[in-house]
């Protein structure tokens, strides 16, 4: 019998250790998991044609998740290590990469610096697109599986800022490819990235990936991302409001403020504003057109617009005001010069000065040899805020006495005149981050003649800033540098901001950790390893 | 005889008028986006291009063939075409006979029904109106029609997402299919997809067809063979059926076989609004991007698609009516 009750005894303590096991191993099991986010639904207006790293905005997703560069931009938009580990340059024209041991494709292949050789020949040879930004590299040499070494034409501080945007491909799939434009095999997507390319389901407008297991950065917060993609703004802010999506996401660009007053409404929908680095609508004048070579009748327009009532207007709020040193706060070394104001006396009388008068009192300037003065104001047709934007600018301008003839064109004429033929008088038209990082920096690319140039500047003051800006490394001589040239905007006046819209970021309240990256947003490298439910 | 000679002498002449046409139209089709401002390479370019250098410009064009003189661009446009051969989208990567036949069939699965809908819905619902002419049905129905007729198609298409997508929730935000699906599942779910677009195609398509069906059927009841077949003692359903709608039916074939044509260039704002893959946006994109391979294939198929509509309206309206195409 007390054989039978100590047995009993045993067996009854066992059983409890097994059952306090099971539970304890359950709550570990579950308080592990808790965190993760088994799938995040995302919402875009932003359309993959096919699932083609040469598809523009496949690409774009491809480096957010799926691919790496060398190196990426971090929250602050500063570079930071990516493939590479480290990196060094004497001259700013032969750089040396060192890239991580662990980094494997998502095939189980290793990453080597030959890929990486192999990636930037094959984009020089195959794709003419690709020498608009690394067509500066003169050669890559891969003296053992982890350096690069990539020479350039000339020296280049930016040169970082450039490579941060070329997305290694594995050698191993692409080396038996002739046309890449037209690979569309699955294989195609393979990357090294945090993400791995799923399916792309066109009716659907589904795209999936899942988390990869063997990320050297470790595996990230969320399982699965699926891209579903609205041709309509509305239905997407619908089925957010729905909860069918988590995120709202336009790459590059934040949400209208029209949607906000009905999604404050909603205590699981959370709304960041974030400082744009790029500018809303910026007037671009062509500084090689008489009469705007001028800097006088430049900085004399500069005066007309009321920024306020424009700020109001156009961003609800969501906006800041526009400084004379061009470029957006938050950029590196960026200099607080003066605040675009709207001063009619002031710009009525630059333009008399100019000879610019009313000769046949009909309440509008004629130019100094009398004729009609009637610059055309050329912007998009598709943008529906830049066309009334251009109405705004029309009616202020008028208050001076300008009588400036809007010119519409839809996205092709107006990047033909603008980019290619110059013919523009002046236009009306937005800034990218990376824009504003082209050239070396500061908006050179948009506005050094030699780059795009669409405010056209060629003078050799200018000129001269934006290569010393290329050339040097010592943080306080670019400081000194990036002041100057912010200078030489609010003086010589080649384009000035008319407003410039925050990024209204809605994401789902139910998750925390988003974090915004300058040019990926909120689907931020952050985001991807810090989302976790709140 | 002599009547189904004068037939084939008119299938005849307007086979080959409509063979003419089409030659001029294919002709067309090249130099109408050629004519246009903007350039494909540029637009290509966008944001990406750091550098405006010529020669980049120069090897793109190359690449696609702009390169060439226009009358060499022309005969090699011909020659494609006559080895069915559409060319490649500059802008999307993918081959212009791939791009369309993934669009095309969404597009007539989505409009080819809306349109027979939307005609039988006016023809019944025009005749009833006519017939009932100044009755409290025709004052609804027309009523309907005409507010049907000048909503906007963005607002209506709008309208119905909002309240049985998005308030209800019986029918999905958009696009074509949920994935995931196949077999019987995924038919249904298609049509779970596209019963809100083809609603709201089937409505705008039916109120401007009910104007002119019910216009028509008043019109006729006027006329004195009208007031001879009444004294002839024919019940108001017969005249209706066999003298009334007998009439109608030529105008209104050919307004049925517009829409049919027409039907290939797509619903651009239904398309819009509901997320769809179709030969709307696929046009528009292309337009807006200059896409010349894309705008010629999707011309072609309108092109044809117009012309057989058409093709077949006059065959149909030589039946309908015999007086057309038959003995003079």
């Amino acid at each position: 019998m007390k054989r039978t009750s100590g047995l009993l005894t045993i067996g009854l303590i066992f059983l409890c250790f097994c059952l306090i096991g099971a539970v304890w191993a359950a709550q570990t099991e579950k308080s592990g998991s808790s965190d993760r986010i088994a799938k995040l639904t995302v919402g875009t207006i932003n359309q993959i044609n096919d699932a083609n790293p040469w598809d523009y905005y496949f690409g774009v997703y491809s480096m957010m998740l799926s691919h790496q560069g060398l190196v990426r931009f971090n929250n602050d938009g500063d570079l930071v290590p990516d493939l590479a580990t480290s990196w060094e340059t004497k001259d700013l024209q032969k750089w040396t990469f060192h890239l991580r041991e662990d980094a494997l494709w998502h095939d189980g292949k290793p990453v080597t610096a030959q890929d990486f050789k192999f990636t930037i020949d094959y984009d020089l040879e195959k794709d003419p697109l690709s020498k608009s930004y690394i067509g500066t590299i003169k050669s890559v040499e891969a003296p053992d599986n982890k350096t690069v070494i990539i020479n350039l034409e000339k020296p280049d501080y930016n040169f970082l800022n450039t490579i941060a945007v070329v997305k290694t491909i594995p050698e191993h799939i692409f080396k038996s490819v002739d046309d890449p434009k037209k690979f569309n095999d699955k294989e195609a997507a393979i990357g090294c990235g945090p993400y791995k390319f799923v399916g792309f389901d066109r009716d659907a407008g589904i795209v999936t990936y899942q988390a990869n297991d063997n990320y050297w950065g470790g595996k990230p917060a969320i399982d699965t991302i699926e891209l579903r993609m609205f041709k309509n703004p509305d239905a997407l802010m619908l089925a957010f409001q729905k909860e069918e999506i988590d995120l709202p996401y336009y790459y590059s660009k934040g949400t209208s403020y029209y949607y906000v007053p009905k999604l404050l409404e909603n205590d699981d929908i959370g709304i960041e504003v974030y400082p744009e680095r790029g500018i809303t609508n910026v007037l671009w004048f062509n500084t090689a057109k008489a009469p705007f070579d001028n800097k006088e009748l430049r900085q004399a327009f500069s005066y007309a617009p009321n920024y306020e009532e424009l700020k109001n207007m156009f961003t609800a709020g969501y906006g800041s005001a526009p400084c004379a040193g061009w470029v957006p706060n938050g950029t590196l070394y960026y200099t607080e010069i003066r605040t675009l104001t709207q001063d009619v006396n002031k710009s009525k009388s630059l333009l008399d000065s100019l000879g610019f008068k009313d000769v046949n009192g009909d309440g509008l300037l004629e130019m100094p040899d009398k004729a009609k003065f009637q610059p055309k104001l050329l912007t998009r047709s598709d943008l529906p805020d830049s066309v009334r934007a251009a109405e705004m600018l029309k009616k202020y301008f008028a208050n001076v006495g300008i009588d400036i003839e809007i010119d519409l064109a839809d996205k092709s004429t107006h990047g033909e005149i603008m980019d290619e033929k110059k013919t523009h008088e002046i236009s009306l038209a937005g800034t990218t981050f990376w824009g504003m990082t082209m050239g070396e920096g500061y908006g050179s690319g948009y506005t050094d003649t030699r780059n795009y140039g669409w405010s056209m500047v060629s003078d050799p003051k200018y000129q001269s800033l934006v290569d010393d800006l290329g050339m040097t490394q010592d943080k306080d001589k670019r400081k000194d540098l990036a002041a100057e040239i912010q200078n030489y905007y609010a003086e010589e006046m080649p384009q000035f901001t008319v407003y410039s819209m925050n990024i209204i970021q809605p994401y789902n309240a139910r998750y925390a950790g988003w974090e915004y990256n300058p040019l990926h947003g909120i689907l931020s490298y952050g985001t991807l390893f810090n989302l976790h439910k709140a | 005889m002599t009547m189904m000679s004068g037939r084939k002498a008119y299938f005849l002449g307007k086979l080959i008028r409509y063979a003419f046409t089409f030659f001029l139209i294919l002709s067309l089709n090249f130099a109408l986006p050629r004519m246009m401002p903007g350039d494909p390479i540029v637009n290509l370019l966008g944001e990406e291009a750091l550098h405006n250098d010529p020669r980049m410009i120069e090897l793109l064009r190359a690449e696609h063939g702009l390169d060439k003189p226009l009358h060499i661009q022309y005969f090699s446009y011909l020659r494609s075409l006559a080895r069915m051969d559409l060319g490649y989208s500059i802008h999307k990567n993918l081959s212009v006979a791939e791009l369309m036949a993934n669009s095309l069939i969404w597009t007539l699965l989505l409009v080819f029904p809306s349109v027979l809908i939307g005609s039988i819905l006016a023809l019944l619902c025009g005749s009833l109106a006519g017939f009932k002419s100044n009755s409290l049905t025709d004052f609804l129905l027309t009523a309907l029609a005409l507010l049907f007729y000048t909503c906007p198609p963005f607002l209506l298409a709008m309208l119905l997402l909002s309240i049985f997508a998005f308030h209800l929730g019986l029918f999905p935000l958009g696009n074509l299919t949920s994935g995931g699906r196949d077999g019987l599942d995924y038919v249904l779910d298609v049509a779970w997809h596209l019963f809100l677009p083809v609603a709201a195609l089937s409505l705008l398509g039916a109120s401007y067809k009910f104007l002119v069906v019910r216009n028509s059927v008043t019109q006729i009841f006027d006329e004195q063979f009208i007031v001879a077949a009444r004294a002839k003692g024919l019940t108001e359903r017969c005249i209706l059926l066999r003298h009334v709608i007998r009439n109608v039916l030529p105008p209104f074939i050919s307004m049925v076989a517009l829409s049919f044509g027409f039907m290939v260039s797509g619903a651009l704002i239904v398309e819009i609004v509901f997320s769809l893959n179709g030969m709307g946006t696929l046009i528009y994109d292309a337009v807006v991007a200059r896409d010349y391979p894309v705008m010629q294939g999707s011309f072609l198929v309108l092109t044809m698609f117009v012309l057989a509509a058409n093709f077949a309206a006059d065959m149909l309206y030589a039946v309908a009516d015999p007086r057309i195409g038959g003995q003079r």
